[in-house]
């Protein structure tokens, strides 16, 4: 008996586990055990509302990513000294 | 019942296994491999100066038939350890093309050549006999190493060479566009002035930035056998001084920018 239910048990966590795999790969969205929780919908705030901020044209954006991502990029070169070759002895120094 | 568990265990392990789930770079795989590889064979290396000094103290035959084998074992190692490099190398050099975008196929056929040798090589010291035929051997793999340490130290430079090169690239768009920018209603015709100017004496610095690269490109066409190592580190300080000077660009840009914020 005792048997029987440990391996009901085993099984039903071998399922479970196949079952998130399968939606793991298949759609890549994972079920979640968490609660759900209802999104507030994101509201419009009117003009009056908002305190000023600086408005910055499109172009200044842009440009401030791009600098972002090329300052990343620089940080990023370094020496791989992994490919300086390793040195080997070549000879079995008999001649000496 | 026992079974059952056994198996549950097996398959956690496969399902939850760190491999799965971190796929690693090949290359660092194979640089794992190298450095395995070295270890065991720096670890041979003292039996041989034990077997090297009793065969001279002695030249016995049991002493000359024990250096041999020993030999042997050395230079299988030795083998094993290059072929490692190589290998590491290749994969480095097919991941850094995926991502800079160029083509050095010579060195991809080149390393696969000495990838070739170097399995021939197993064969040949399964074979070794005599001591003279280990040293011949080991004349030939001096050779090799030669040629796939170059390779190896140009894939380094033609890495090095061509992340500046890419970045260097997206710097010069990003000044195209402060230039519209500059030309464009949007900014602050008061600034405007200031700001050309600022632009004009990066362009300075970007005409140093264009000749170190073209530098590193010129140093890199004269790799030979002989100079490889200084040769390489010959590029990087180039490459490192570019590195410096873009950075000093980056920051110009980011002044003008932030006089129009």
């Amino acid at each position: 008996m005792k048997k029987n239910i440990m391996m009901s048990v085993l099984l039903v966590f071998l399922l479970s586990l196949a079952g998130l795999l399968f939606y793991a790969r298949i759609d890549k969205t994972v079920p979640s055990i968490s609660v759900k929780t209802e999104e507030t919908g994101s509201q419009e705030l009117s003009e009056e509302t908002l305190t000023p901020t600086p408005s910055y044209s499109k172009e200044i954006v842009e440009i401030e990513d791009d600098l972002k991502m090329i300052e990343a990029d620089i940080y990023k070169v370094k020496e791989d000294s992994r490919l300086n070759p390793p040195s080997f002895i070549f000879t079995l120094g008999l001649d000496q | 019942m026992k079974k059952a568990v056994f198996f549950f265990l097996i398959l956690s392990f496969f399902v939850f296994s760190p491999k799965r789930a971190y796929a690693q770079n090949k290359s660092n795989e194979f640089y794992n491999e190298l450095l395995s590889d070295y270890r065991e064979y720096q670890g041979l290396l003292e039996p041989f100066s034990s077997a090297k000094s009793r065969y001279l103290a002695y030249q016995s035959v049991s002493a000359q038939s024990e250096f041999l084998e020993v030999s042997k074992r050395l230079i299988k190692a030795e083998i094993e350890a290059m072929r490692s490099y190589a290998s590491f190398v290749k994969t480095y050099l097919a991941e850094a093309t995926k991502i800079l975008n160029y083509d050095e196929n010579y060195i991809y056929v080149k390393l696969d050549d000495e990838l070739q040798y170097l399995d021939l090589a197993r064969v040949k010291a399964d074979s070794v006999t005599t001591l003279s035929e280990a040293e011949a051997l080991l004349k030939e793999l001096e050779s090799h190493h030669q040629r796939i340490s170059l390779l190896g130290y140009q894939t380094k430079a033609l890495t090095e060479i061509g992340s500046v090169k890419k970045i260097f690239d997206n710097l010069k768009i990003d000044r195209g566009k402060i230039d519209s920018f500059l030309s464009s209603s949007d900014a602050a015709q008061n600034k405007v002035p200031a700001s050309r100017e600022k632009l004009s004496s990066l362009d300075l610095e970007s005409d140093k930035v264009s000749t170190l690269i073209r530098e590193a490109e010129t140093s890199y066409k004269s790799f030979a056998f002989r100079n490889a190592a200084p040769k390489s580190k010959e590029i990087w300080d180039t490459v490192t001084k570019s590195v410096v000077a873009m950075k000093s660009l980056l920051k110009g840009y980011r002044d003008i920018i932030f006089n129009f914020k």
